[in-house]
C-alpha cells in the first residue's frame, strides 16, 4: 500500500491469495483511495465467495493461473484501450469545455456591442415579444413588462403601410431574413425609426423557433433627411414661383400642379420616390420663362410667329439651366422643363416627342399645367367651368395627353377638384 | 479477433505514459511476466509479498523504470 500511496498507476495487477495483504482487502483499500482504479487479478484461488467479493469490486479483468502470455497480453490490451479512451474522451470533454467557455466569452461580449448599440426585440413563432433590450425600453419609453404583456401593436406607427409588415412576415416565415426601414411610435406619441434586420433562427431540423429582430435608430437621420428634402422643395416652389410670377401667374400654380403631380404620379403607380421626385420637380417646369424678354412673356395680345418661337424655347431654357445637374431631383426638373410640352400624338414642342418616348414625369405635367390653367382666373381670362375643361381634356385625350393618364385623371377628379380648391389663388 | 502481434503493437501504443502495479506472492516476483510489462508500459513498479515472512512491510521494489 506504500508503494500504491506513492504513486498513481493506471492498471495494478494482482494475486488473491498473498501472505501479507489479500488481494480483495487491497483492491477494497485502494479502492478507497482511487474509486475508479482499474484491477487485474491473476490467481489460482477459485473460491467463489473470493470471486463474488472481486465481481461486487468491479475488477477489470480476471485471469486464472497458471496464464499464458497472450492471455495476459489480451487482458491488458482490452484495459488499457479503456483507459485510452476513457482519457480521450475525457481529454475531448475538456477541450469541448474549453471551447464553450471560449465561445460563451466570445458571445457574450459581442451581446454586449450589440446591446449598446442597438435595439434588439426576440420574438416567438406567432409574433409575440419575450424579450427586449435596454435600449428599446430606453428609445421607445415603454417598459420591459408593457411590451411584453401588449407586444408589437403597441409600436404600430399609422404611416406604416400595413403591407410592409405583411410582405416582412411572408419573408421571415419562410426563412428568409428580411431588411427594411421601420417608423415605430414611442409611449408619448413621438416616433423613432429603425433600419432593421429580423432574422428567423432556426433549430437543428431547420424549423423556425423564434425570430430576433435588430434595430439601429436611424431617426435623427431621416429627420434631418426630410428636413433637407422639405427644404428643397421649398426653394423648388418659391423659384418656380417666382418663374411663374413674371408671366402672370400666381405661386400658387405651382403649388398646385406639384400636388396635382403627386396625385396623378401615384395613380398611374410611380413608385414611391419617383412621386416625391415628381413632386419637388413639377413646380420648376417654367423655370426657362426666366430667358423669355418681357416683351413677349407679358405682351397682352396675342403673339404673332416670331414672338411664339421665342416663346416655346423656355422649355429648352429651362433644361439648359438645370440638365448639368447630376442631383436625380435636379435631373427630374431638367426633363420636365423640357417635355411638359411635348405633346402624345408628336404635335408638341421642343422636340415633337411621340407617346410613351416622352417621359412620365412630362406627359404628368403636361396634363396637370393645363387642367390648372384652364381652372384658374387670371387678369386676362375666367376660369373655365368645369365641364368644359373636362370636354378639353377628353378631347384631347389620345392627342395632346396620355390617354392613360386622362382615363386615371377622369376617374379620380374629385380629388383634383380638392386640391384646387384647396390652394386656391 | 486481432492477431497477437497487432494486439501487442496496439497495446504498446495506448500503454504509452501509463504506470502499472505489479503485486505477487511469490519470493522472486514472475521475471517474465515483469519483464514483459516493462517492455510495454511507460513505468512498472513491481512488489513481492513474500511467503513464510511474517514482516508488513513491502519487501521488495523489484524494478522501476
Amino acid at each position: 500500500m506504500q508503494a500504491y500511496t506513492q504513486g498513481v498507476y493506471e492498471i495494478v495487477i494482482t494475486d488473491i491469495l498473498m501472505p501479507e495483504m489479500n488481494g480483495v482487502a487491497m483492491i477494497k483499500a485502494m479502492k478507497d483511495i482511487t474509486p475508479t482504479q482499474c484491477f487485474i487479478v491473476t490467481s489460482a484461488c477459485e473460491d467463489s465467495n473470493y470471486l463474488l467479493e472481486l465481481i461486487n469490486l468491479s475488477i477489470s479483468q480476471f485471469l486464472l493461473k497458471p496464464i499464458q502470455t497472450e492471455q495476459i497480453i489480451q487482458v491488458l490490451h482490452i484495459a488499457a484501450k479503456n483507459i485510452y479512451n476513457e482519457r480521450k474522451v475525457k481529454e475531448f470533454t475538456e477541450q469541448l469545455k474549453q471551447d464553450l467557455i471560449h465561445q460563451t466569452t466570445l458571445l457574450e461580449q459581442y451581446k454586449e456591442v450589440v446591446d449598446l448599440s442597438s435595439i434588439v426585440i426576440k420574438t416567438d413563432i406567432h409574433g409575440n415579444i419575450v424579450y427586449a433590450n435596454d435600449q428599446f425600453t430606453q428609445t421607445s419609453g415603454y417598459t420591459y413588462d408593457e411590451i411584453l404583456a401588449h407586444g408589437h401593436k403597441l409600436l404600430r406607427h399609422h404611416e406604416m403601410s400595413s403591407e410592409v409588415y405583411e410582405e416582412l412576415w411572408r419573408t421571415i416565415s419562410s426563412k428568409k431574413t428580411w431588411n427594411g426601414i421601420i417608423k415605430n411610435l414611442k409611449k408619448d406619441g413621438s416616433h423613432y425609426i429603425t433600419d432593421t434586420t429580423i432574422k428567423p433562427i432556426l433549430d437543428e431540423f431547420n424549423e423556425i423557433i423564434d425570430f430576433i429582430s435588430i434595430g439601429n435608430d436611424v431617426t435623427e437621420l431621416y429627420d434631418l433627411n426630410e428636413e433637407i428634402w422639405q427644404t428643397q422643395h421649398e426653394m423648388l416652389l418659391i423659384l418656380g414661383g417666382v418663374a411663374e410670377t413674371r408671366s402672370n401667374e400666381t405661386a400658387n400654380h405651382v403649388r398646385r400642379v406639384a400636388k396635382y403631380a403627386q396625385l396623378l404620379g401615384e395613380l398611374y403607380g410611380l413608385s414611391e420616390e419617383e412621386v416625391r421626385l415628381l413632386y419637388s420637380a413639377s413646380p420648376m417646369h417654367d423655370i426657362g420663362k426666366i430667358g423669355i424678354p418681357d416683351a413677349i412673356l407679358l405682351k397682352p395680345g396675342k403673339l404673332d410667329a416670331d414672338e411664339y418661337h421665342i416663346m416655346k424655347t423656355h422649355s429648352q431654357i429651362g433644361y439648359d439651366i438645370l440638365k448639368n445637374s447630376t442631383r436625380p431631383l435636379l435631373q427630374a426638373a431638367s426633363v420636365i422643363a423640357k417635355e411638359h410640352h411635348e405633346k402624345w400624338d408628336g404635335s408638341g414642342y421642343p422636340n415633337a416627342l411621340v407617346g410613351e418616348d416622352i417621359h412620365i414625369y412630362g406627359r404628368v405635367v403636361a396634363l396637370t399645367d393645363v387642367f390648372d390653367a384652364l381652372s384658374c382666373e387670371r387678369v386676362y381670362k375666367k376660369a373655365w367651368p368645369m365641364e368644359k375643361i373636362i370636354e378639353f381634356i377628353l378631347a384631347e385625350k389620345g392627342k395632346h395627353f396620355d390617354p392613360h393618364l386622362v382615363e386615371l385623371f377622369m376617374q379620380h377628379l374629385d380629388k383634383f377638384i380638392a386640391i384646387a380648391a384647396q390652394y386656391k389663388d | 479477433m486481432l492477431r497477437f502481434k497487432e494486439m501487442l503493437t496496439q497495446l504498446t501504443d495506448y500503454a504509452h505514459g501509463m504506470r502499472i502495479m505489479y503485486v505477487e506472492d511469490e519470493v522472486l516476483i514472475r521475471e517474465n511476466t515483469a519483464l514483459l510489462l516493462k517492455t510495454i508500459f511507460s513505468d512498472v513498479v513491481c512488489v513481492s509479498q513474500m511467503v513464510n515472512k511474517p514482516c508488513k512491510h513491502i519487501r521488495k521494489e523489484s524494478m522501476k523504470s
